[in-house]
């Protein structure tokens, strides 16, 4: 028998290099997985999608759930691939592509944004080609690949399920997206042909054989348009071959998902956003049918009822169930699945409203009945599930639970709580992310959180089915349901003075929405009436509709209203609304009052209407959650950036002594935008001087010994500053708000600084590392910049120079430092600093001098708030002679309140305690959040039960006896204590009552 | 860790209770949840409220034993009645005895198999069916595995346990597996050449790992001039041939994965060599998680050429400079699994593993048995690194490629048993040897597990490129099928093949030419543009091309026809040509290009594939029913992960189901136009274009096939099966 190799020779290798089970580039060379690096962040990469060219650096930072880049421990953004989801992405920022575009072209059913992708859902699954290098021909690839994980490749041309157009009805009419694929294609060839047939032409000029004249410009541009159609024709070829494939296998996974888990219940359509749904639609799977239920006019995923129309005919349980919920003869229980004891019965309901409302008792029931995996706030049912992971990444990544994973194998893999529990015995703290991330409604909500953000308003009922109260005739205000929320529109002015109209809330998720009803408020406000007061801590912030308001500096500082102690601006105060007008704002600026809104610091500003207006004022969650969206992050994040680029100006120290006039034209010049050249490209750019920068916890700044770049204000945070001497790490100083650091290293060459200098100094490296030490927020301005500044201001420059001199001959560089640096003594200032000491503003300190340990602290603190719970743990580190106990130390950046999916907790008016709601759901992402210990998880009645879902833990902490004792008098912790021996103090406070007794020679 | 803590608890107890659940989580520090995902996702593991029956008999019920009458033993001798407590008593399974199915044990040669387990959790004296609480049982497992046997004598067997007998196991030990004649007289273990010591007596044990220890007594280097981007591979073979004589002869002898891609070793080792990993860690992990039905060839290797095993694993990790070696051996092969850490023992005595090699305190490199909690899915690489690291053995999505990011993220080499086993005898005999031992031009051995209707089912090792009639029919081998019957089907990679009559249909001539073409696309290019080169006219193109067409056919294509007569109603003779797949040498890549010749599988579906394991049905076999168990087993296999496999396996097995029971239906009034087919088809293309690993890839084939080449197994029905 005679196997010919001489023709099949090349089938053979090439059969056995297909064998390869490796994956190859284009030139057949393995694929190598390198860690994406920083350098890659300005490596671009060009490819097309569905025939548009989109270029975008290789690798983009990692960023968390709220769009913050995640910075590695040397302070510099951890890089993280582009993936073609990206690039779509991308399509869409630049308006080549509508926001519906990518759900029609690239639909993500297992992918978030803010999650790691793992490709399981594969609804995105498109067709990729690589270009080989050996002969540029593109190689297709023969399966097809995850677009929400597929890293970018140069020359890579992606096809999706629609190609290069998409059909009626979701083909655009006009606006974004209206511009065929071919039209940017087209440009984009012929550019590059130009090019390319330029290059030729300088070769052979170069080249003396050659003598033929060289080509005109116009005889190139004719040959570049030819080539350039051409490459429209083969695209266009490529995209008709491929787009099937990806339509076929993207409508086949869509019909196994519907055919399976969609089971249609229209009571509940008006609890979620149903993702799937809206990309059946667009397969042909869901058709809408005559319904008598409310169209909720939400723009995707809007929830109406509908008929499966199944293409493939596979077999469907026709009554919806196929037994996940919980077994029955018929449909055995899945195999995996512990045993469930039915009738389930879910507790009695803890809340007064519910108790005794009979439909909600009555629906609760039932709920248990269907969905016996359901807890107190969310009903867990399984049929929908799709297994897609979304609540399990966002029970593990997004928020630090681990509560929920997956349960058995195959086929009967579902999800399921710790050891497959009801989600009421797990350890589930019902903080409702896994309900916000289920694009199916498997996770629903079952009751509101009834906030109560707006103390003069009327209270929301916790049923869900239940309206929202109505406003009263005469009433200014009225609470917005999550519909009106999530259709609300604003209009706004954006960098390039554009009209543009945007939803702050259309991309939070519904159900977030519905569960949080009561947080939005439309608000009429009349000429004269203030929405906010300097100096005052605010939870919300505004979005504005309507109206021209005025920001008014009354005097009353950005720091604290208890007096930060480091400011040494002593302006009278001055009754509110009357200080300077600093400017005058319209609707256009879409938003005020955000930074005092998420960081909880004072408001910077008064705000006041000129005439009278609408706003709508919402909490801080929801700030939180719509920055989730990209869409909502470059409106948002941006108008926050500048804003508080701005605040810091006007009130950082070293603007302090310049005359305000001459302070305005410095925030212009560094916050104003302008036009740069872009020296590579020549492209004109918007760029500002200033730039707002997040630093986490525990990352460096500037390191000591790296070169010098640029000059930092710090807006918001402590840092410390650190020097490494053989080896061994020296605590200088402790810089806050305000401060500034780094611009001795850009003074060198000044002669009055220069002398002083050594020769490490002299060489423009960094002498000291600037760490921070919570959450810090600071604007960086570049070093050309800084010469800019300095060349325009030079009292700026001699104010700089005179701090650099006194700093070089003692060791404190600015005032505030100093100031700081007397407050402390420098041997205890490593341990002031890891104590989180410098953080307080309220410590409870107890003198173990004259403490006898008689507990009557502890007692009286319990007994005050009459609930048996002592707010306060006589226990903590000492300093000096005094412990600082575990109680809430009223912090100048607090981190408890992060992430609080409801907004329970919050500071307000003008004092420093922090209060928790009623409607805290007892997540106890504050108890976490708090690096103090002070904030404790107890249960309403029996403090030995098991914490679980099932009983609602609520969160408690220290309000300094708010409501207990007078405004400003001792809360009963220290005016209870027998021997003088317990005090509220601040930091400052605290660290010179050590210094005091150290040099008494009685400091512990 | 945590997997082999959940093992150790199950050994313990016979179940895992959910305290000591919550005591591993708090000791461990993770989330209750990542266990339970865990626990949940091997079928080994028993939770608490699924505590296992006072006695489990396990019916494998995959292919063979499927074949075999597996079925029936589900109902065996009226054990079924009492299998089934009410679901919703306290402690279901308590004093129950249970029967039921269990997928693929790897006893296929003697099928049907069964597994019986009875917990003796009793203090002496105590009523067989209590079960006391935590601390005061003992722990008494009968767990064995009988094979080979009658109906009445499972029968027997579990009366027989369940009256509190411990009837003998039927070991692999005992049994004495048909394969190769002896080659040396009087040494039983001479059958296979991928022994050398065997063959050889005058090596010493370890000889091959002995030898490279004494010729590299330092780690070898990737040379640094060979790093460079755009270095030619024949550099590195060259720098090698001189250099590094071991992996220069593994390169030669082309030994390619015997785990089913066929990758080549070479490569693996080559590129795992070059990687450098952060702390230098990298891995040897040997793939012993054979759980494909209709294959157990590895059982063999593993039980009696465990040395070759362990020093296929030592090799290549002194070649890569590996830091540790892992044998990954399912938890069914016990003796096997004895028998490695024996030959671990002695290699650690030779001096070749385990720390401080040959008495050099430098240089370690440790092997050890990773027993496997269990499942198919395990066998796929990244699958078997994620069981290894603590998590449900789902494969990963790649790239990352587990040479570069493999256990741990670390660089790692992952080979079949039998890839590693021929390694030394490769090493003592040289490369050319084990090229030398094919039929040419192929290269190489390979070993081969054939069960079903043949008269002698065993381990065979035959030469690449023998015939798969060879295989079944040769006196030396399988001996042709059992009771003299014709050979109807074929299954020749396990389930994932799907299933092939002997002799396949040929497309339309003008379809033929077309694939001819498009096969040989780029030879033809390259003649067209020769000729072009030369001014040559159309016509002659168009002869030279037509000349390479009929080329290929007279030496690739004829040579496996068979040309079948049928007598027409007229009294005269028809025949027709058929593709004899008996005629097709054992070469897995032949089969690839085969497969696309003549359409196997559909548009772009995987059809013919070439496994270590080879089932054989004889006329007579209902190939539907068998089609169906192979997507049964597809199926239950399914890790879950992605979703055309989790559903998609699941729809095919609906659609397989209603189509035996369509079957049986004989009211014709109920017959709908049968559209399955399409349907099926339909979803092929979806699963093989989207699937994360070849499992959902594979798993229509055994229906496509089944409907394509067996019309008449399908219900009959108005619409025609095959449109």
């Amino acid at each position: 028998m005679a196997i010919s190799l001489d023709v099949l020779e090349t089938l053979y290798l090439g059969g056995r290099e297909q064998e390869a089970s490796f994956a190859r580039d284009e030139d057949g060379d393995l694929i190598r997985k390198v860690a994406a690096t920083r350098d890659q962040f300005r490596e671009m990469v060009t490819i097309i999608l569905d025939g548009i060219p989109v270029t975008l650096p290789k690798a983009v930072p990692v960023t968390d759930a709220l769009g913050n880049e995640r910075n590695g421990p040397d302070g510099l953004p951890i890089p993280r691939a582009s993936t073609i989801f990206d690039a779509a992405a991308l399509l869409v920022h630049q308006g080549k592509w509508r926001p519906q575009d990518l759900n029609l072209r690239l639909p993500v059913l297992c992918h978030q944004r803010h999650m790691t992708p793992v490709a399981v859902c594969r609804v995105c699954s498109v067709h990729v080609s690589k270009r080989r290098k050996r002969d540029g021909k593109l190689a297709p690839s023969e399966k097809l690949v995850p677009a929400c994980q597929h890293e970018v490749q140069p020359d890579m041309v992606v096809t999706g399920r629609f190609g290069g157009y998409l059909p009626d009805p979701y083909a655009p009419k006009n606006g974004p997206g209206s511009k065929p694929w071919h039209f940017y294609y087209r440009a984009y060839m012929t550019e590059a042909k130009v090019k390319e047939i330029g290059d030729q032409e300088r070769r052979k000029a170069r080249d003396p054989n050659h003598t033929a004249p060289p080509k005109s410009a116009a005889e190139i541009a004719a040959e570049a348009a030819v080539a350039a159609d051409q490459a429209v024709k083969t695209m266009g070829e490529t995209l008709d071959k491929y787009a099937p494939q990806v339509k076929g296998s993207v409508e086949v996974v869509t019909e196994f998902l519907l055919t399976d888990h969609h089971h249609p219940d229209p009571e509940r359509y008006d609890r979620f956003k149903d993702e799937m749904s809206s990309i059946a639609r667009t397969t042909g799977h869901l058709v809408p049918r005559a319904t008598s239920l409310p169209d909720l006019n939400l723009d995707e995923g809007a929830a109406v009822d509908e008929a499966f129309v199944p293409r493939l005919g596979l077999g469907r349980n026709t009554d919806g169930r196929t037994g996940r919920n919980f077994g029955s003869a018929k449909i055995p229980k899945h195999p995996t699945s512990r045993p469930i004891a039915l009738p389930v019965v879910g507790p009695p309901p803890a809340d007064e409203d519910l108790k005794y409302d009979p439909e909600w008792v009555a629906r609760d029931r039932e709920d248990y009945e269907r969905f016996p995996y359901s807890s107190r706030s969310i009903v867990v049912d399984h049929d929908r599930c799709i297994v897609c992971d979304r609540c399990v990444r966002a029970c593990g990544e997004i928020k630090p639970f681990s509560v929920i994973g997956h349960t058995g194998k195959g086929y009967a893999t579902r999800i399921s709580f710790d050891l497959d529990e009801l989600m009421n015995d797990s350890g589930c703290v019902q903080c409702g992310e896994c309900m916000s991330s289920c694009p199916t409604g498997a996770l629903t909500l079952k009751r509101r959180v009834a906030p109560r953000a707006f103390e003069d308003a009327p209270p929301i009922p916790k049923n869900p089915s239940q309206p929202l109260p109505k406003p009263k005739p005469g009433d200014k205000s009225r609470f917005l349901s999550a519909i009106d929320a999530a259709t609300l529109e604003i209009d706004y002015v954006d960098a390039n003075k554009t009209r543009r109209t945007f939803k702050p809330f259309a991309t939070i998720p519904f159900a977030y929405l519905r569960w949080n009803e009561g947080a939005v408020r439309e608000r009429r406000v009349d000429p004269g009436e203030i929405l906010c007061e300097q100096g005052e801590y605010g939870r919300t912030a505004y979005f504005l509709k309507d109206g021209e308001f005025e920001v008014i500096d009354d005097g009353r500082g950005g720091g604290s209203p208890a007096g930060r102690g480091f400011s040494k601006r002593k302006v009278k105060r001055t009754a509110v609304g009357t200080g300077t007008v600093l400017t005058v704002i319209d609707p256009r600026a879409t938003i005020v009052g955000e930074l005092a809104c998420l960081t909880a610091r004072p408001r910077t500003a008064t705000i006041r209407a000129r005439t009278s207006g609408v706003v709508y004022e919402v909490t801080r969650n929801l700030l939180d959650m719509a920055q989730r969206s990209p869409a909502a992050r470059d409106v948002l994040g941006k108008i926050y950036v500048l804003n508080a680029v701005r605040t810091l100006l006007r009130t950082s120290q070293l603007f302090h002594d310049i005359p305000d006039s001459r302070r305005t034209e410095v925030v212009d010049f560094l916050a104003g935008q302008m036009t740069v050249t872009d020296p590579d490209t020549g492209k004109q750019e918007l760029a500002d001087r200033a730039e707002l920068r997040r630093v986490e916890a525990g990352q460096a700044i500037v390191t000591q010994g790296n070169p010098v770049f640029a000059f930092y204000l710090i807006r918001l945070g402590t840092v410390k500053v650190t020097r490494t001497d053989g080896g061994v790490e020296h605590v200088i100083r402790r810089q806050t708000e305000n401060d500034y650091f780094g611009h001795v290293g850009l003074l060198v060459d000044h002669p009055k600084v220069a002398p002083l200098l050594d020769k490490e100094q002299r060489g423009g490296r960094r002498t000291a590392t600037v760490t921070a030490l919570d959450p810090v927020e600071v604007v960086r301005i570049s070093g050309e910049a800084f010469e800019d500044l300095c060349d325009r201001f030079p009292e700026i420059r001699d104010k700089l120079v005179d701090d650099a001199v006194a700093a070089l001959r003692s060791t404190s560089q600015t005032p505030v430092a100093k100031k700081a640096e007397e407050a402390v003594p420098s041997e205890r200032l490593g341990d002031f600093l890891t104590q989180g000491l410098y953080q307080g503003q309220k410590m409870l300190v107890l003198d173990l001098h004259s403490c006898t340990r008689c507990d009557e602290c502890t007692r009286a603190c319990a007994d005050a708030h009459g609930d048996g719970h002592s707010r306060l743990l006589r226990d903590g580190l000492r300093f000096g002679q005094f412990l600082v106990a575990a109680s809430c130390r009223s912090c100048h950046t607090p981190s408890c309140m992060d992430g609080c999916p409801v907004d329970a907790i919050h500071r307000s008016g003008s004092s420093l305690e922090m209060l928790i709601d009623d409607h805290c759901i007892g997540c106890s992402l504050c108890e976490k959040n708090c690096p103090f210990g002070s904030i404790q998880m107890v249960l309403p009645t029996e403090p030995t039960a098991k914490r679980t879902a099932a009983v609602v833990q609520k969160a408690l902490n220290c309000d300094l006896c708010h409501g207990l004792v007078p405004a400003g008098a001792d809360p009963f912790c220290v005016s209870a204590c027998p021997h003088e021996a317990a005090f509220r103090w601040d930091g400052d406070t605290l660290g010179k009552k050590v210094r005091v007794a150290d040099e008494r020679g009685t400091g512990g | 860790m945590i997997v082999q803590r959940l093992r150790a608890i199950q050994d313990e107890f016979g179940y895992l209770p959910d305290a000591e659940l919550r005591a591993l989580a708090s000791a461990t520090g993770t989330p209750l949840a990542r266990i339970q995902e865990v626990v949940s996702f091997f079928p080994h593991f028993r939770a608490e409220w699924n505590k296992p029956p006072f006695v489990h008999v396990q019916v494998c019920r995959d292919l063979t034993c499927h074949l075999r009458g597996a079925a029936h033993l589900l109902g065996l001798e009226g054990l079924g009645e009492c299998s089934r407590p009410g679901a919703d008593s306290e402690d279901r399974n308590r004093g129950a005895v249970v029967v039921d199915g269990v997928s693929c044990l790897g006893r296929c040669d003697r099928a049907p198999v069964i597994c019986v387990t009875r917990l003796d959790h009793r203090a002496p004296g105590a009523k067989p069916d209590s079960y006391p609480g935590h601390g005061e049982h003992q722990n008494q497992v009968h767990e064995r595995i009988y094979a080979g046997r009658s109906p009445a004598e499972y029968g027997r067997i579990v009366r027989a346990v369940i009256a509190g007998e411990s009837p003998a196991a039927d070991t692999d030990a005992a049994h004495a597996v048909h394969s190769n004649p002896v080659r040396v007289a009087g040494s039983e273990n001479s059958r296979w050449l991928i022994d050398p010591y065997a063959q050889n007596p005058e090596f010493k044990p370890y000889q091959a790992a002995l030898n490279f220890l004494a010729l590299h007594p330092a780690p070898v280097k990737f040379p640094d001039a060979l790093k460079a981007k755009g270095t030619k591979p024949d550099a590195v073979t060259a720098w090698a041939k001189q250099n590094y004589p071991t992996l220069s002869e593994l390169y030669i002898s082309g030994l390619l994965g015997m785990g089913g891609a066929g990758m080549p070793a070479f490569v693996k080792w080559l590129e795992v060599w070059k990687a450098e990993a952060e702390g230098n860690e990298k891995y040897i992990v040997c793939n012993g998680d054979e759980s494909e039905p209709g294959t157990f060839k590895d059982r063999e290797l593993l039980l009696q050429t465990p040395h070759l095993v362990v020093e296929g694993v030592i090799l290549a990790g002194l070649i890569t400079n590996a830091t540790a070696g892992y044998i990954f051996i399912r938890h069914e092969y016990p003796e096997q699994i004895a028998a490695v850490n024996a030959a671990i023992q002695l290699a650690v005595a030779a001096g070749v593993c385990g720390h401080h090699l040959l008495g050099k305190p430098d240089r370690s490199f440790p092997v050890e048995v990773f027993t496997s909690p269990g499942g198919y899915i395990c066998g796929e690489q990244s699958a078997l690194l994620e069981a290894m690291s603590d998590r449900r053995g789902q494969p990963r999505n790649r790239p990352p490629e587990l040479y570069a990011n493999g256990l741990r993220d670390k660089p790692t080499v992952v080979n079949n048993v039998e890839t590693l086993a021929w390694s030394p005898a490769i090493a003592l005999n040289g490369g050319e040897w084990y090229v030398d031992q094919s039929v040419s031009p192929l290269k190489g051995r390979r070993i081969f597990s054939v069960s079903g209707d043949v008269t002698r089912p065993g381990v065979y090792e035959v030469p690449v490129g023998a015939t798969l009639g060879d295989l079944i029919g040769s006196k030396d081998y399988c001996g042709g099928i059992r009771d003299r019957k014709r050979i109807l089907a074929l299954a020749t990679s396990g389930p994932s093949g799907g299933i092939l009559p002997a002799l396949l249909p040929m497309p339309d001539e003008a379809e033929l030419d077309k694939r001819i073409r498009e096969m040989l696309a780029e030879g033809l290019f390259k003649v067209r543009e020769d000729l072009r080169q030369s001014k040559a006219s159309v016509s002659d193109i168009q002869d030279a091309e037509a000349r390479q067409v009929a080329k290929f056919r007279a030496q690739s294509l004829t040579p496996y026809l068979t040309a079948i007569p049928f007598p027409q109603a007229d009294g005269s003779t028809t025949t027709r040509t058929y593709f004899d797949l008996l005629k097709m040498p054992l070469d897995l890549n032949q089969f690839k290009a085969y497969n696309r010749l003549l359409g196997i599988g559909g548009q772009g579906g995987l059809g013919m594939m070439l496994g270590a394991g080879i089932v054989v049905y004889a006329e007579g076999t209902d190939i539907l029913s068998q089609a169906v168990n192979f997507t049964e087993f597809f199926r239950n296999e399914s890790c879950g992960k992605c979703v055309p496999c989790r559903i998609g396996s699941q729809k095919l097995t609906e659609i397989g189901t209603q189509l035996l029971a369509r079957r049986k239906d004989t009211a014709p009034t109920r017959r709908k136009p049968d559209n399955s087919r399409r349907v099926i088809a339909t979803m092929t293309e979806a699963m093989v274009s989207t699937s994360i690993c070849s499992l959902g890839q594979v798993a229509s084939n055994p229906l496509i096939t089944a409907l394509t080449y067996f019309p008449e197994a399908a219900p009959k029905s108005q619409g025609n099966a095959s449109a």
